[in-house]
């Protein structure tokens, strides 16, 4: 696991996290829906997304994260966002549960009151539909 | 008239025509009907509540017993379902601290075979995960109360006395 947090992963980079329909909360004190704070709280506080440089770099797109998944949306913060509240954003291409993802990342160290942060600031790349938005 | 002949001449007509021409119109109907009626129409009230209250906790106990059959890595990251003993005590909490005007909370399975439930509105940001039975974590916010500072606790026993304040709040507050 290469160790990214000194910047192999720009502080621009897209962090794409897939978010179960479950898991999607409408907000109604900000108007929207957004993913529930849960839905960014990893197991030992590590959170598994997918870095979106890397998947460009090996010729991926965002439907490579939904690729088994075709229901869930994509919710997608910058780790300079993540760096900024404390947190460690490591390059952990290939795990044993996604041996053919060369862009999963891990996000080390969220707090609730960090998840809830990222939950409330994160874009919808990916829309609650599924179909990506079209892009200029 | 017989001794109780005032009372039968109120209650049975309002508008006693043999005592001559008036120019007012009919009485108002007698205070003891509308007091009845008051009642009958509170008990109705309460009684759709109640089944209001009934129907909503049934919807949530489906969701959760819904929640318990997730196959293993529903989330997509591995997460285990909700586990039926953390579902039976969510039920209980949820059926001790809400009450019949309270917004039901958005739910969903957690990553560690829990429950998150949140409430997001009316200035409010109530959010409990409970992880296993007595085993909570809780986090509230008002926006609407420029002094009050989030609150983060956790719960490992059956007094859930933290979340009396933000649910009065949902309950009472208007949108």
């Amino acid at each position: 696991m290469a160790d990214s947090n000194n910047g192999a992963i720009p502080n621009d980079a897209g962090l794409l996290r897939r978010i179960h329909p479950d898991l999607v909360t409408p907000d109604k004190n900000l108007g929207r829906s957004r993913p529930m704070t849960g839905a960014f709280l990893g197991k030992d506080k590590e959170l598994s997304v997918d870095a979106e440089p890397i998947l460009r770099q090996h010729g991926l797109d965002l439907s490579f994260s939904l690729r088994n998944w075709p229901n869930f949306s994509l919710a997608r913060f910058r780790a300079g966002d993540a760096r900024a509240k404390g947190l460690r954003v490591v390059h952990d291409p290939c795990p044993e549960e996604q041996p053919d993802n060369p862009a999963h990342t891990l996000v080390i160290g969220a707090t609730r009151s960090i998840a809830q942060a990222l939950a409330c600031a994160c874009e919808w790349p990916v829309e609650l539909s599924g179909q990506e938005p079209q892009r200029d | 008239m017989p001794p109780d002949g005032a009372v039968q001449y109120f209650e049975e007509s309002p508008f006693p025509r043999e005592l001559g021409t008036t120019t007012t119109g009919p009485r108002p109907e007698p205070a003891r009907l509308s007091y009845d009626k008051f009642w009958q129409e509170y008990h109705s009230s309460v009684e759709r509540e109640t089944e209001l209250d009934v129907r909503r906790k049934r919807e949530l106990q489906i969701k959760l017993e819904k929640f318990t059959q997730y196959p293993v890595g529903w989330d997509s990251y591995g997460a285990p379902p909700l586990r039926s003993d953390t579902k039976d005590f969510a039920l209980s909490v949820l059926n001790v601290i809400m009450q019949p005007r309270t917004p039901l909370p958005h739910v969903a399975p957690s990553s560690v075979g829990g429950l998150h439930v949140e409430w997001h509105e009316r200035g409010i940001d109530l959010e409990l995960h409970i992880i296993a039975p007595y085993d909570c974590d809780v986090w509230f916010s008002d926006s609407r109360n420029p002094d009050a500072q989030p609150v983060e606790d956790k719960i490992a026993n059956a007094d859930f006395a933290v979340l009396t304040e933000p649910i009065d709040l949902l309950t009472s507050r208007a949108d």
